[in-house]
């Protein structure tokens, strides 16, 4: 934007030097919708006389010469060529320029364009996302940005979303990225207060996807500096849609569908569970449960029909964007909804979202957004949790009815889990949330060149949950009826100065640069309270509870003082080099370690443009580019954790005592990362086919662990900056226009990452820190599967053959060996759009290979006799007698070999999966048709996701965390909310 | 123009810099919930609260490295002292390891109790550490911090007294024996560790010669009112009167006895000292509370108790004592309250239980830690002791006013007559110990001193663990199968240290106890 100003500027000074001349005008406008382009640059070809177009698109220029040639040049947009001859009036038709390297990217504090970024960015437009049926932005940039791996934690509606930039760098802080929407780092944590098992809300889904213009990923350090101590993950940058000059464009979107789990793994019937049952008693040498009657006429409750439902999704959009040269605007009202194919779990989003922008001078402007977003969610136990509603269908004996002859639930509470469908229906939990996000920039031009703008924005999100578990089900029934109702508030502030300076100096030499200061403060909120003993399942409130038992509040918060600059220089349009710093000053560092310093530097070469090069009809870029940076991870202090605490609650004599909670640690400080980058991008045939790979080492040291220390200093632990971990891969991202002819296109993008996670040392290295069946040990990546290897199932015996790693004749944990890992070898996406005159198809695939997945629901429901859960249809595969050959082993209740232990590797499995991600087919009406119509657009389409999946994975999907925010213990499948299978129709309309 | 311009650079720069000029304050935030060092004795109220502090650390502490159970003093320091005896009785998991000697360096009971002690010695020296502050500051006056550094120091005491019962050597056989670190200094930062690390085992005798420094300070900051909840200038002296018998320092035992004599009294009822709590018999106890006890698996009542009140009855009283010759079977601390309506035990299909402790649903008895009684018969002892030759008539007074109450008028009072020589009524004084502070955890600490003496050889035969399933055990002459003694010179006679405190002392770790490995 600067680059066009500034080229603005100097179209206006050259003109009127040729008084001799004859005036050509015309208008200007996109083939994409038929609208005027404000802003072009219409230049003399070879001359420095040109004229920007007005905001309806025209221009008046004059030309010395019918021989002129005038250049029509506009960001975003092919730039065109045309000879005046003897035309007076040139009506031009621009194309939005569809290459990458000549868009304009978002960075920390700026933009720039593509061609200038020398560190490793991601971007993903609106394009790219657009009608994808999701909850989420995190969801749809999927397989879409190289380095970055997005794996939902399981299909409940609105859930969680992990998101790993360029693999996992802490043990015990997080390893999401830092989102900042824009300009303003978010809270993206969880907000229900109270535990629903593994599952814990998203409020990355309380941004309307619809509003998004563009979204960035900083990888490397030298993208990600400038964010400091909150930069070691990567950095989100989500650039929300704003006003455009131009006559108000109206558009409408919509889509419909149904969804469905995206696979479903059936469990054994009545008869069969009970068949099995016996079995296990008749070879452990007893005798049979049950009789052959009662096996044969064995009832049969399908739980998985009677949870599920056809899930809907929903999505209604209306957006307005305008405005003249001074003022712009754009408002958007949005509705989603999507109710689970599970009952019980829905999730509905109200969003608005208004932005204007003004200029009151040439020296001073504003601008300003606001976001209202209500969200809506019914939440219910899951994952991970013996009361989910998942969980209990998944571990539901088939053999009894599930409803009494009156209809009521039949055995409600004879299994240890409960009633599934109870466990849906009768259980409420609703969390209704409130966020505002405000924003305000002033600038203000000092000079020409420098510029000091100033910006208050917040992020306010107030959440109420109401909970109620009725007498009617387990969770509910020893208190006789349990209502919790919760209050959050969780606010962030931030106000940040900004100085901003550019100019060129001679032809060759341009430099810009900011000196910025920043202030943050997040203040968490929060406090509930719980009511027991309830007259009966009809009253949930708290006003109706005989006994309010228990209630809390308290408030926690913490701030960041920083202090940034960056400087860009480029020479000739080849030589680009840039360097940061942050300083961060965080409350929740040690006194001695308060503030921390993040520098970065990058250079990167345009080899191109040499002589040698720029003439060649094959090589269109050819850009090198090396970066090293260093950043942070503040998330792992706990925001007081540096301090000398007391803690009330050390009571006495019915008296408040209280005590020392923690040791302090003046030095404990932030995780950082450091980080060296190589990248190489190029273009062929005119930027047609594009290639991009990078190459990154990152070294992360300061992890904080827990230090144990003598227990005579009356504490067991301390928490230090002790660890170190490392993470290097590559990344290869291509994009290509396949086939243009005869009105075919055919694009296609591929990216694909290979990332390598290696644990470098922890406190001590021959103590691995153990997290279930994971480890963090040093040499081996982060959670790396410690089991004991089984050798098939013994055709004689049915049972397991563990293998006696140690050879002492005994099976146990001492013959555990690394068998696993839960990062993937290699991940990424393919992306292939063909259009064919109206017609559009769009198929991505989403691929994730080489990482394991513990099937810990199979330690469950493939008990064979073991328990009394449920089973899987996969016990069927059971051995039966000697000489039989498969890998499921026989049937026991005494289980003497362990086969069930849960220390073993029959429980893990390779999750490598390919989907289909996405899958779309629309039509466009042709524009000649639209405007006798007075529409602008108009485009119907048909969608689907998670369409396929291939995989080997036993379980119902190999994406899921039954734990997100582990960091050790991942990839455990313990009765997750399988993936959706989603198809939508839709409808674009746009005036 | 250019001085316009640059001057317009300088406001804005200025202004930016202006912007972040309260730097210090605005990351210097401070908790809500919680309060920081600084401001934790800057009151008496809160000063009173960290007093508290030290006792809620005794009530409840770290066992497998969650605060449950009771360590070290909200119960465990009660039935790890009776499950190193033979006078209480182990059916269950729970204290098996104390009971059959099957401690090592990673069993929970003993590391559990290692732990929790610390935990509660680095509160007092937190407390000690800042009182001198507060009373600069104001905060108190000097009257409230002599009664806190007097609290502060009698609860180190006791801690480090627990400790070197268990972990070392008795000061009876070798004072120049390994002892445990006595801690005088607080761990209240991280850099602080490493001074922690340097404090090494030095002898039993620098233990016992510290703590009576720390009581001897105590009983002169300590006022003698109050109840047993909370420390008092009699508690100082009557610990000071164990500490000496341990120390076989007899005219000690009666000096410090002498102190207190007028001031408590051995109750009439036996009973009552487990009724209220404020008997004149009861010098020090901790209090627990609904809110605030060692919970289901560690409430004194609910592990001693009979199922049939509600308890787990994970421990009994041992058939051994209750058939023993000496426990004269009128004796009222034998009463059954399921017969009596009230009493001192309860009686079951399964055994005998004691029934000192009534509360095993709120877990709210107290821990009787310090009993008028116990220094009575401490100065019994000591007279006898010094009286070689010939029975003392004055232990046998001593004695006396703790067993007559418990048995009716039928029974004679002990007279000269009835002891051979002094050994004798040593005896009988021990003897008396064991009937009256049965299931009270006083019984290790006696078996400690008298073995370190050569008086008993060791740890005595014990019912079996997990053998007595009936009440004939207690009221036939039925075989009562026997095992867990354990000779005084046996390596297990003491506790090890912790192998994760070793380990996890990386400048000087403590020499191991002899015997274990790690």
């Amino acid at each position: 934007m600067r680059k066009l100003l500034l080229f603005s500027f100097l179209l206006l000074f050259s003109t009127g030097l040729y008084a001799q001349s004859r005036v050509v005008t015309g208008k200007v406008t996109s083939s994409e919708d038929g609208q005027p382009i404000p802003g072009v640059g219409v230049q003399v070809k070879g001359t420095t006389t040109g004229v920007p177009t007005d905001l309806d698109g025209s221009f008046r220029i004059e030309i010395p010469s019918s021989e002129s040639v005038l250049v029509f040049k506009a960001l975003g947009m092919i730039s065109k060529e045309v000879r005046v001859g003897n035309q007076s009036i040139i009506n031009v038709v621009l194309d939005p320029d569809t290459k990458t390297l000549g868009e304009v990217v978002v960075v920390g504090y700026g933009e720039m364009t593509k061609r200038e970024v020398t560190g490793a960015i991601s971007s993903v437009s609106s394009q790219d996302i657009k009608d994808l049926p999701v909850a989420g932005v995190d969801q749809a940039i999927q397989g879409r940005a190289a380095g970055v791996l997005v794996s939902s934690a399981s299909g409940t509606p609105g859930g969680a979303i992990s998101i790993n930039v360029r693999g996992t760098a802490s043990i015990s802080a997080s390893n999401e990225p830092l989102y900042v929407v824009d300009g303003l780092p978010i809270y993206s944590g969880n907000t229900s207060s109270i535990g629903l098992g593994g599952q814990v809300t998203n409020v990355l889904s309380q941004i309307n996807p619809n509003d998004i213009e563009s979204i960035e990923v900083l990888k490397d350090a030298a993208s990600a500096a400038i964010y400091g101590s909150r930069g070691a993950n990567g950095v989100v940058l989500i650039t929300t849609k704003r006003g455009k000059a131009g006559k108000a464009q109206v558009d409408l979107s919509i889509y419909r569908g149904v969804q469905e789990p995206a696979n479903r793994v059936e469990n054994v019937t009545g008869s069969q569970w009970r068949q099995l049952m016996n079995e296990s008693r008749v070879n452990d040498g007893g005798n049979p449960i049950f009789t052959e009657e009662q096996v044969a006429n064995a009832p049969n409750a399908d739980w998985f029909d009677l949870i599920f439902r056809q899930g809907t999704v929903e999505d209604y959009n209306v957006s307005i964007r305008g405005g003249s040269e001074n003022t712009q605007f754009f408002v958007s009202g949005g509705l989603f909804r999507n109710e689970g194919f599970i009952k019980g779990f829905d999730f509905t989003r109200y969003s608005t979202s208004l932005s204007v922008d003004h200029k009151f001078s040439e020296k001073v402007d504003l601008r300003s957004n606001l976001r209202i977003v209500n969200t809506r969610q019914n939440l219910r136990n899951n994952d991970n949790n013996i009361f989910g509603v998942f969980s209990a269908a998944n571990l539901g004996r088939p053999d009894f009815e599930p409803f009494t002859e009156e209809g009521d639930y039949n055995n409600a509470f004879s299994t240890l889990i409960g009633h599934p469908l109870a466990l849906a229906e009768e259980i409420k939990n609703e969390l209704n949330e409130f966020r505002f996000q405000p924003n305000i920039a002033v600038g203000y031009k000092i000079i020409p060149g420098l510029r000091f703008e100033t910006s208050f924005r917040a992020d306010i999100i107030y959440g109420r949950q109401d909970t109620y578990d009725p007498n009617t089900v387990r969770s509910g029934f020893a208190t006789n009826g349990t209502g919790t109702q919760a209050n959050n508030l969780f606010t962030t502030y931030l106000n940040e100065n900004v100085l901003s300076y550019s100019k060129t100096f001679g032809d060759d030499h341009y430099f810009d640069a900011i000196l910025g200061q920043s202030y943050q403060r997040y203040i968490s909120e929060t406090g509930f309270v719980t009511g027991i003993n309830f007259p009966g399942p009809d009253f949930k409130y708290i006003t109706s509870a005989a006994e309010v038992n228990s209630g809390s509040s308290s408030r926690t918060e913490y701030a960041l003082l920083s202090y940034f600059g960056r400087a860009n220089y480029r020479w000739r349009e080849k030589l680009l080099i840039s360097a940061s710093l942050r300083s961060d000053g965080s409350s929740r560092f040690g006194e001695e370690n308060r503030y921390g310093i993040f520098p970065a530097g990058s250079v990167g070469y345009i080899l191109s443009e040499e002589s040698f090069l720029n003439s060649s009809e094959v090589i269109s870029l050819l850009k090198g580019r090396v970066s090293y940076g260093i950043t942070g991870n503040q998330d792992g202090i706990g925001n007081f954790q540096a301090l000398n605490l007391y803690s009330a609650g050390a009571n006495y004599l019915a008296s408040p005592g209280f005590a020392p909670s923690q040791l302090p640690n003046a030095r404990l400080s932030w995780e950082e990362s450091s980080t060296l980058n190589f990248g190489v991008d190029m273009g062929f045939f005119n930027d047609r086919f594009q290639l991009s790979a990078e190459y990154f080492i990152q070294n992360t040291t300061n992890l904080l662990l827990n230090k144990p220390i003598p227990n005579t200093s009356g504490f067991t632990s301390i928490t230090e900056n002790i660890g170190s971990m490392r993470n290097n891969g590559l990344e290869l991202s291509l994009s290509a226009n396949v086939l243009n002819k005869g009105g075919f296109n055919w694009d296609t993008q591929f990216n694909i990452s290979f990332i390598k996670n290696e644990v470098t040392s922890i406190v001590d290295e021959s103590t691995p820190i153990n997290s279930l069946q994971s480890r963090a040990a040093v040499g081996q990546p982060l959670g790396a599967f410690f089991l004991i290897e089984t050798n098939g199932v013994d055709p004689e015996t049915g049972d397991l053959r563990f293998v006696d790693l140690n050879n002492d004749g005994v099976i146990n944990p001492d013959d555990r060996q690394y068998l696993g890992k839960p990062n993937p070898d290699y991940f990424g996406g393919f992306n292939n759009t063909f259009t064919y005159k109206g017609f559009d198809l769009n198929v991505f695939f989403q691929f994730t290979q080489g990482f394991d997945v513990i099937n810990r629901s199979a330690q469950f429901n493939q008990h064979l006799g073991f328990s009394a859960w449920g089973m899987s249809e996969i016990a069927l595969q059971r051995w039966q007698q000697p000489g039989d050959i498969t890998d499921i082993p026989r049937a026991t209740a005494a289980d003497p070999n362990r086969n069930n232990r849960v220390d073993s590797d029959r429980w893990l499995e390779d999750g490598s999966f390919v989907r289909l991600k996405n899958l779309s087919i629309g039509y466009t009406l042709p524009k000649s048709v639209l405007q006798s119509m007075g529409v602008r657009q108009f485009r119907i389409y048909a969608m689907a996701q998670n369409l396929v999946t291939w995989t080997k994975y036993t379980g119902w999907d190999p994406e899921l965390n039954s734990s997100p925010g582990a960091n050790i213990a991942r990839n455990y499948d313990f009765l997750t909310f399988p993936q959706a299978r989603t198809i939508t129709l839709g409808l674009n309309l746009g005036f | 123009m250019k001085n316009i311009l640059s001057n317009k650079i300088k406001t804005a720069f200025v202004a930016v810099a202006m912007i972040g000029a309260t730097s210090c304050e605005v990351t210097d935030l401070q908790p809500a919930n919680i309060i920081p060092d600084a401001e934790a004795f800057a009151d008496a109220n809160r000063v009173n609260a960290a007093v508290l502090g030290i006792y809620e650390a005794a009530q409840r502490g770290f066992y497998l490295g969650a605060v449950q159970r009771g360590y070290p003093f909200g119960a465990a320091s009660t039935q790890q002292g009776d499950m190193r005896g033979e006078d209480m009785y182990n059916d269950q998991l729970f204290y098996e390891i104390t009971y059959t000697n099957g401690q090592n360096p990673n069993t929970a009971n003993n590391n559990g109790q290692w732990i929790s002690l610390y935990r509660m010695i680095n509160r007092a020296n937190i407390v000690i550490e800042n009182l001198d502050i507060a009373l600069e500051a104001g905060a108190i006056t000097q009257e409230q911090r002599d009664g806190y550094l007097g609290e502060a120091l009698f609860l180190r005491a006791l801690a480090h007294h627990e400790l070197v019962i268990y972990f070392s050597r008795p000061y009876s056989d070798d004072p120049s024996a390994m002892g445990i670190p006595y801690r005088t200094f607080p761990i209240n930062d991280v850099s602080r560790v490493a001074e922690g690390e340097a404090v090494g085992r030095g002898t039993v005798q620098g233990v016992y010669d510290q703590l009576l420094e720390d009581l001897d300070a105590a009983e002169g900051l300590l006022s003698p009112d109050g109840n047993a909840f909370r420390a008092t200038q009699g508690a100082a002296i009557a610990l000071k009167a164990r500490i000496k018998l341990h120390m076989e320092d007899w005219n000690g035992v009666l000096t410090e006895y002498n102190k207190i004599a007028g001031d408590y009294a051995v109750t009439a009822d036996p009973l009552e000292p487990f009724r209220n709590g404020t008997s004149s018999d009861n010098i020090f106890s901790f209090e627990n509370t609904e809110a605030s006890n060692a919970g289901v698996n560690g409430a004194l009542a609910t592990m001693y108790g009979n199922p049939a009140n509600g308890a787990r009855g994970l421990v009994k009283i041992s058939p051994l004592i209750w058939r023993a010759d000496f426990w004269h079977p009128e004796d009222l601390r034998r009463t059954d309250e399921t017969t009596e309506g009230e009493g001192m035990v309860s009686s079951g299909p399964l055994g005998i239980f004691t029934y000192k402790y009534t509360d095993a649903s709120t877990y709210s008895d107290p821990t009787v830690i310090i009993r008028f009684s116990e220094i009575v018969l401490a100065a019994a002892e000591a007279q006898a002791r010094l009286s070689p030759t010939i029975p003392s008539a004055s232990a046998i007074t001593l004695l006396n006013s703790v067993r007559d109450r418990a048995l009716p008028a039928s029974v004679p009072s002990y007279t000269a007559l009835d002891f051979l020589n002094t050994d004798a009524l040593i005896e009988a004084i021990i003897n008396e110990r064991r009937i009256e502070f049965l299931a009270e955890g006083r019984r290790w600490p006696d078996i400690h001193r008298l073995s370190g003496e050569g008086r008993m050889a060791g740890i005595p035969d014990k019912a079996a663990s997990r053998s007595v399933n009936n009440l004939d055990f207690y009221t036939t002459d039925r075989e009562i199968l026997l095992d867990h003694s354990l000779e005084y010179s046996d390596d297990l006679f003491i506790w090890p240290i912790p192998l994760e405190e070793i380990l996890t002392n990386t400048s000087n770790p403590l020499p191991q106890n002899p015997g274990y490995s790690g």
